[in-house]
């Protein structure tokens, strides 16, 4: 549970994700995919406006664990109103120091990771979610199609 | 040559390939991509609608042999007029019993599939074939080719 306390900054940057998407996984913050979603997830959480999305999911996770970030300490800065530019900022502060091809290549890697690339817990989710929320037709090319198509970005 | 007697239900549920694409082998039946598209095959090929498609060569053989499942057998089945659902079900039983997730990752391996993934002789036929598709977008996956040749692309 979080304990962050929130501020009116944050109220006023948060997304009512009943109603919005979250940013697609391909959108980039501080350098990292995932992280605008991410950072979008988590403002909406603290906002008590998230719906039905989860913030420290799965991918998530992948981007928390790589960038060697704690989801608590990013939640922690996020509730206090940073801006994208604020939390870009940060993320660079505070995760790994790498060489930036490093991160190139660990985008590249996500952005074109097909699903059966994915663990079998995450495919066995995926053949019955998919048929759910994607039309008729519309061939998924990429793991991120997923979030792209339900959320009529493509 | 075919022996089976054919059923006026077949004869109302097979396609005539001859004027309509079987479906796209993205479709699942049983839990198994390909399967919709080999049952439109088999159908069209009883009744005399199968036009330029082939039943139980190349593809369909990859469903036949991780199923275990007798292509005869499986036309025998379908001869009788046995609607999707009642394959579906007689599908379920006569495969090799496998975890979902077998199965699963079997499609995946087939829908993400590339023509470089093929063995050389299929790359060889299909590259002749590839060309003459439509150009509005490229060939990502083998399984575009038939769903770019189908209009459904």
């Amino acid at each position: 549970m979080s304990t962050a306390t929130v501020s009116d900054k944050l109220k006023s940057l948060a997304k009512d994700l009943t109603k919005d998407f979250p940013r697609s996984p391909r959108e980039t913050l501080g350098g990292y995919v995932i992280a605008g979603r991410t950072l979008d997830k988590c403002r909406s959480t603290l906002a008590g406006i998230n719906g039905e999305y989860h913030f420290n999911c799965a991918l998530d996770k992948i981007f928390f664990e790589f960038a060697g970030i704690s989801a608590e300490d990013f939640q922690n800065f996020v509730a206090t109103g940073a801006t994208d530019e604020e939390v870009g900022a940060w993320i660079t502060q505070h995760g790994k120091t790498r060489e930036r091809i490093e991160l190139v290549k660990w985008n590249n890697q996500w952005r074109y990771t097909t699903i059966r690339e994915l663990p079998d817990g995450i495919q066995l989710y995926l053949e019955d979610y998919i048929p759910q929320v994607i039309p008729k037709g519309r061939v998924i090319y990429h793991f991120f199609d997923v979030y792209d198509i339900e959320e009529k970005r493509l | 040559m075919l022996t089976h007697v054919i059923s006026e239900k077949l004869k109302d549920l097979a396609p005539d390939l001859t004027q309509v694409p079987p479906r796209s082998p993205r479709e699942t039946l049983a839990g198994y991509i390909i399967a919709p598209r080999i049952l439109d095959k088999c159908r069209a090929e009883l009744t005399g609608t199968l036009g330029e498609y082939w039943f139980n060569k190349f593809m369909d053989r990859l469903f036949f042999d991780f199923t275990g499942i007798d292509a005869q057998a499986f036309q025998a089945f379908v001869a009788t007029g046995a609607t999707d659902e009642e394959v579906a079900e007689w599908i379920g039983q006569q495969a090799q019993p496998r975890e979902t997730v077998e199965i699963v990752k079997w499609n995946n391996q087939l829908r993400y599939a590339t023509l470089q993934d093929l063995p050389e002789d299929i790359q060889l036929f299909l590259d002749g074939f590839v060309v003459k598709l439509p150009t509005h977008r490229p060939v990502y996956h083998v399984f575009d080719i038939f769903d770019l040749d189908e209009g459904r692309l």
